[in-house]
């Protein structure tokens, strides 16, 4: 009887234990990609093109901005840490596993697949027009491009892949040669403007406030002017190519940036026109990337600027700082490290009226590039205007000169120029460092080589 | 093995049983605590927020302490390591690591006794890396420059030991024990305490605890028993700042690395050698990093003998249990340290809650039925376990001097990270015991579900067999040979959101924005399944002065959880999957011997020694890949690839070239070797020798072989090769770093040691003198004087070849960024029994 009594209530404690909890935790801590999964909505498009944005915002930080211009002999960040800021840029090449090899790569895909995400996305987006949806695709494929864009300012004839909007199970996608990547990007950039033109008045989301800080970039009809300011660079650069130069390529660049640009400005406060990164130091929110102790500048920036030029207020006289064989005297305000909320242009107005002056150059309209030149350089500089050059190597010295000073610590446009025009080189630059090796892109890292199984990739050219 | 990730106070070490067991689950064993699961977690305290060396508020850089390191070792009876899947069976996916079983003391009928012991010591700095001092001002020019040489000069041409007086100074350190126990025929009870502190090497870290415990036991009747288990645990650490750093100095190697010995940081002056001024001695005096435990491990355990007969016998067992505690850390950085301003953000306090609970219910009944020919013994139950954290980590930079609390600062981060699981199991074991009590059978299943899997209300099965005979017909001088085999399957969970593929949100503007994640999860994950062999034997001889114990096995862990790397443009940087298999083999051999046994004089030696062999049998196609957490294969990365061992660490080894037939160079490739990380085999010496009331003890551990990335040199190797360097070994210095501007792999380095772990030696003083000092009631009294880790033998150049970065890594162990030095202490301690 007593063990009948205790077998019973064994059973029923077992039972009972085994039916009383729900077996399932949800994630705790994040949102799942699944709240995706039914199609994007008014509000889910805001969220994801906000993300993309961001993610757009946080392409352009520390690693791709001290990388590039470390190798473009703007920069040296001196940091007892940490060597390979220099071994690696200026000392030597680059170790294709580290941080500096391996990175500044990953992260332009990351934004290009959010993009993709509301590519993918957006013929089931339920309470969009159709001039919405045209407006968003266009916005997307537009921060896609330049995505890719960048990822190719780092590793040039490399090559980069292009064709990435796969499932993860698929093999990864094939690299393309730099002309080619150049080519499909333009094309892309293209799409994009038709886009941005059937998109109707206005987004149907709203975006961050350095779309408007700076000029109005904010309906489908202004932010076509970032399109095309960036349309213009990629053809430029088509067609400085050396390999398979575009013949078309350097009057689609003059016609895109004319688009962008509009009427040529008439203060300094007209060149700061374009599109900037806002930063915060809210909860949640991003600083600006280089507000960092560590970074000095080349001593060629502080000791080849012209006297009287009112850039110099970027750059600071500093105590010598003598490390790994290097040594400056010279940091910018544009790294202060106290300044976290500094904006950042993604592209501005003296920027492409200098891409214009390049595309000029080899057209041979040395006095239309010398008058682009003299805008910067007058406006920006406050320098007096210089005559029309007499040589092409004369003027994409001036050209260099005004880019150098008026777009400091922005981009990688310095390495991406220096490379371009083979200036790359001890005829051009000092040997910083006994291993210096002039080296001009970043290896493509160990690790996509590795999940490809392969040990090298070198796309062809068709 | 066991290896201590740092010198720091207060713990931090790593126990693998039988190899590594997998590249990303969980890597330590389970820990069972009087039937109830307790938690081994590791809380980071959110040092990274100053020394940024990875990414976020917190990083598994952090230097953490796991959490077992709580219990007061005093209040335990006894430890058992179940190291195989064989014998850990019952607790399925928590099992494969092996399971750590320890029982608390309980209370005796009898007289009631008691034992208090009283610790003093002081720790020292074990081992220096030996900082260059500079003879002259020409010295000080030809490496540096001329206002180098003068400040030398206006220094006095000082050589400061940097070291010695940031590791030492500290105060003695203290403890203090005592238990009591005794009861009556129904009642039994255990009640202990402990206070301790220890005051470690560096600058101002201490560690210090205190426990009480109270075990008590009733018996109600005949038929039921109650026994309660209480732990309570207070711990308060500071280990200070170590390890890894990038902005700004502030790890104090890595400001020893930056900063020659003539420049007198002990005063506290701002560091003429960092831009920020960084001081690792301001630091220590300023920057306070306090993680203050409270913990509480307790269970009720019922059992009911249901029905006893001659025959047969049916008991029900019912514990109940909870391990819950409280971690709260604190960073307080004020802004007037000279690193501080650096970011821009003078000032920074980072709080950190973080609630623990782990709960256990296992309801089993055993019945057993004996017979002439066997005695059976069938058991069956339940086990219910929900383990759950909530850590709630507040920062707050850029604020006033003098203050702590988090809400002072003007950028505020919140960061919360919650977990939850719930696992459920049905288990049933056959243990039969026959021919004369010499073959033992043992056989069982466990059928658990857990919420962590894809699919969570899937039973996965972990079944377990053994048997074991002990041989009736001996040869001469052998008093028993006990022959064994066993096999089980145990398995090792999926981490937490393994199965979610998440949105992360982020801020633009004031706008929230979402962008997928790089890392894709797998709705279909499941746990890693371990299957072990192993087969041995015990053998005594000369009437037990002898033994010898000797275990062969092999363990394939199959589903390994992966984190693939996947090509990076496809815009992830890793998948989440099961895929692939290791195998360890190994063999682990004690020999026991009491080579004397006279009447005063006594001599116990014991000798282990284990090796274990792993080898990746397949990564399921997935290409190799370099895992963990790692810095470049310039100095060791972790290597995972199929025909390699999980312990593989990859180097850069100069580089291949290739010629012409007429011998024209053509092209070179960089030529990287893949080395091992882990020991060949690890062995283990300890003797004990009594003579009359002395005793003396000694413990001796030899590692063989293994390998460390010792970035501390990097640090302090010069970048060009001319007399620059702060290592007193300036030659030794530029060899590694000319070695690897050729890419050599000078910063493996051989990571075999010998170490003396423990000697001790005691004196009990004679009953009739303990009895006048103390009173009557004294039974003995006992001195001892005790060493530990007194002496290293390696040739390792770092501070500690056990070290590791990243605290407890499954793979990835070997990397050294100036850690906090390894200490060795001597402590004199007095115990009274009575």
């Amino acid at each position: 009887m007593l063990r009948r009594t205790l077998w019973l209530i064994a059973g029923a404690s077992l039972g009972a234990v085994a039916c009383k909890d729900s077996t399932s935790v949800t994630d705790l801590n994040n949102v799942s990609a699944e709240a995706l999964s039914g199609g994007l909505t008014r509000a889910s498009t805001q969220l994801l093109v906000t993300g993309l944005i961001n993610s757009t915002r946080g392409d352009l930080d520390s690693r791709y901005i001290v990388f590039s211009e470390s190798m473009a002999r703007d920069f040296y960040r001196l940091d007892n840490a940490e060597n390979r800021y220099i071994t690696e840029t200026i000392g030597g090449p680059a170790d294709y596993s580290g941080f500096l090899g391996g990175g500044a790569f990953s992260q332009f895909y990351v934004t290009v697949r959010a993009g993709n995400t509301i590519l993918n996305a957006l013929p089931s987006a339920t309470g969009l027009s159709a001039a919405e949806a045209s407006a968003t695709k266009g916005l997307t494929r537009t921060f896609n491009a330049i995505a890719l864009y960048r990822t190719l300012e780092l590793r040039d004839s490399l090559g980069i892949a292009i064709d990435v909007n796969h499932p993860i199970e698929d093999p990864p996608a094939a690299f393309v040669c730099k002309p080619n990547a150049l080519a499909s990007i333009s094309a892309s950039l293209d799409s994009a403007a038709a886009e941005l033109a059937a998109g109707g008045t206005s987004f149907p989301f709203t975006l961050p406030g350095g779309f408007t800080s700076n000029g109005k970039f904010d309906t489908p009809a202004t932010f076509l002017r970032l399109n095309r300011a960036f349309k213009g660079k990629v053809e430029l650069y088509r067609g400085l190519s050396r390999q398979k130069p575009n013949a078309g390529s350097f009057d689609a660049a003059i016609t895109a940036l004319t688009a962008a640009i509009g009427a040529n400005p008439t203060t300094a406060a007209g060149m700061q026109d374009g599109v900037y990164n806002t930063y915060s130091t809210n909860a949640g929110e991003t600083r600006y990337p280089i507000a960092d102790a560590n970074i000095f500048l080349n001593p060629a920036v502080g000791d080849s600027i012209l006297a009287g030029d009112a850039r110099k207020s970027k750059i600071q006289t500093v105590a010598s700082k003598s490390l790994f064989g290097v040594t400056s005297t010279y940091k910018t305000v544009l790294t202060d490290p106290a300044n976290l909320t500094r904006p950042a242009p993604i592209i501005k107005v003296s920027e492409m009226i200098l891409l214009r002056a390049q595309a000029k150059i080899e057209k041979n309209d040395l006095a239309g590039a010398t008058a682009d030149i003299n805008l910067v350089r007058t406006l920006d500089g406050g320098l007096a205007p210089i005559a029309v050059p007499a040589t092409k190597a004369a003027a994409i010295d001036a050209v260099l000169y005004e880019k150098r000073y008026s777009l400091l610590a922005e981009s990688a446009q310095r390495l991406v120029d220096l490379r371009a025009y083979s200036r790359l080189n001890a005829t051009y630059l000092k040997k910083e460092l006994s291993g210096d090796i002039f080296q001009s892109t970043l290896p493509i890292p160990k690790r996509e080589l590795d999940t490809r199984g392969v040990t090298s990739i070198s796309p062809t050219c068709s | 093995m066991i290896s201590q990730n740092s010198g720091a106070p207060g713990g931090g070490m790593q126990v693998q049983l039988r190899g590594v067991t997998s590249i990303n689950a969980n890597s330590s064993p389970l820990y069972v605590i009087d039937g109830i699961i307790v938690s081994n977690t590791a809380i980071n305290n959110g040092l990274n927020s100053i020394t940024t060396a990875g990414a976020g508020v917190t990083n598994s850089q952090d230097q953490a302490v796991n959490r077992i390191a709580d219990l007061n070792p005093a209040d335990i009876e006894n430890i058992e390591v179940l190291k195989g899947a064989s014998a850990g069976a019952i607790y399925g996916s928590l099992a494969s690591n092996g399971v750590i079983v320890i029982t608390t003391r309980k209370g005796v009928s009898g007289r009631p006794s008691g034992s208090v012991t009283q610790r003093f010591g002081q720790f020292t700095l074990a081992r220096k890396l030996g900082l260059r001092c500079f003879g002259s001002a020409a010295e000080v020019t030809k490496a540096y420059s001329a206002a180098d040489a003068a400040e030398y000069t206006a220094n006095g041409g000082a050589c400061h030991d940097l070291e010695q007086q940031f590791y030492s100074g500290n105060p003695m350190s203290y403890e203090t024990d005592a238990s009591f126990r005794g009861g009556s025929s129904a009642t039994t009870y255990y009640v202990g305490g402990l206070a301790k502190r220890d005051n470690a090497i560096q600058r101002n870290t201490y560690y210090q605890k205190q426990s009480m415990t109270a075990n008590v036991s009733q018996v109600f009747g005949s038929h039921v028993t109650v026994r309660a288990n209480n732990e309570f645990v207070h711990s308060l650490t500071d280990r200070g700042i170590s390890g890894n750093d990038n902005n700004d100095i502030i790890s104090p190697g890595d400001v020893f690395a930056s900063t020659p010995t003539w420049v007198d940081l002990q005063s506290g002056i701002r560091n003429p050698w960092l831009p920020s001024g960084s001081n690792a001695f301001q630091n220590a005096d300023l920057v306070k990093t306090p993680e203050d435990v409270y913990r509480y491990i307790g269970s009720v355990n019922s059992s009911v003998s249901a029905y006893t007969s001659p025959r047969q016998a049916l008991d029900f067992h019912f514990i109940a249990g909870v391990d819950a505690f409280s971690f709260n850390g604190k960073i307080v950085s004020p802004p007037d340290a000279y690193f501080e301003p650096n970011d821009g953000l003078p000032g920074t306090i980072v709080a950190n809650k973080s609630q623990n609970v782990s709960a256990n219910l296992n309801l089993s009944g055993a019945h057993k039925f004996i017979s002439d020919l066997v005695t059976a013994t069938t058991s069956f139950g339940v086990r219910q376990g929900r383990r759950q954290s909530n850590t709630l980590v507040n920062r707050g930079q850029n604020l006033p001097a003098g203050v702590s609390d988090v809400n002072f600062g003007v950028v505020q981060t919140v960061s919360e990270n919650q977990f939850l699981v719930k696992d459920f199991a049905y288990y049933a074991q056959e243990e039969m015991l026959g021919l004369g009590e010499r073959l033992l059978l043992t056989g069982g299943v466990n059928f658990e579900r857990t919420s962590v899997n894809g699919d969570d209300k899937k039973f996965y099965a972990y079944p377990k067999t053994a048997l074991s005979y002990r041989i009736p017909f001996l040869p001469k001088f052998t008093d028993e040979l006990k022959l064994r085999v066993a096999y089980g399957k145990a398995g090792n969970q999926p981490p937490y959101g393994y199965k979610f593929t998440t949105l992360p949100i982020s801020v633009y503007d004031n706008v929230l924005g979402a962008r997928p994640s790089t890392i894709a999860g797998s709705p279909t994950i499941k746990p890693e399944t371990s299957t072990e062999f192993e087969g041995g034997f015990d053998a005594q001889f000369f009437g037990g002065r002898a033994g010898v114990d000797f275990t062969l096995f092999k363990k394939n862990v199959t589903d390994l959880i992966l984190s693939a790397s996947v090509a990076n443009t496809s815009g992830f940087s890793t998948r989440l999957l099961n895929a692939g298999s290791l195998q360890n083999t190994g063999t682990e051999i004690g020999l026991s011997a009491t080579p004397i046994q006279r009447n005063n004089l006594n001599w116990v030696s014991r000798t282990t020694f284990a090796n274990v062999d792993g080898r990746i049998t397949s990564l399921g196609g997935l290409p190799c890949f370099n895992g963990g957490s790692f810095f470049s294969t310039k100095y060791g990365a972790p290597y995972v690839c199929e025909g390699y061992s999980p312990s593989a660490v990859q180097a850069r080894n100069g580089w291949d070239s290739t010629f012409t037939s007429a011998g024209a160079f053509v092209s070179r490739a960089r030529r990287i070797t893949t080395f091992e990380s882990a020991p060949d085999f690890n062995m283990g010496f300890s003797n004990e020798i009594n003579i009359g009331p002395v005793r003396l003890y000694t413990l001796l551990d030899w590692r063989h072989g293994g390998k460390v990335a010792n970035l501390t040199n990097a640090y302090f190797d010069p970048v060009t090769n001319d007399n620059l360097g702060f290592l007193a070994d300036t030659a030794a210095s530029h060899a590694r770093n000319d070695a690897v501007n050729i890419n050599g792999a000078s910063y493996l380095e051989d990571a075999g040691f010998v170490k003396l772990r423990e000697i001790s030696l005691a004196y009990t003083l004679p009953r009739f003198v303990t009895q006048r000092i103390f009173s009557s009631l004294t039974q003995d009294v006992r001195l001892e004087v005790s060493g530990r880790n007194l002496k290293t033998w390696t040739p390792y150049t770092g501070y500690d070849p056990e070290v590791s970065n990243f605290s407890n890594q499954n793979i990835g162990r070997f990397q050294d960024v100036t850690p906090y030095p390894p200490s060795r202490s001597v402590f004199v301690s007095l115990t009274a029994n009575f």
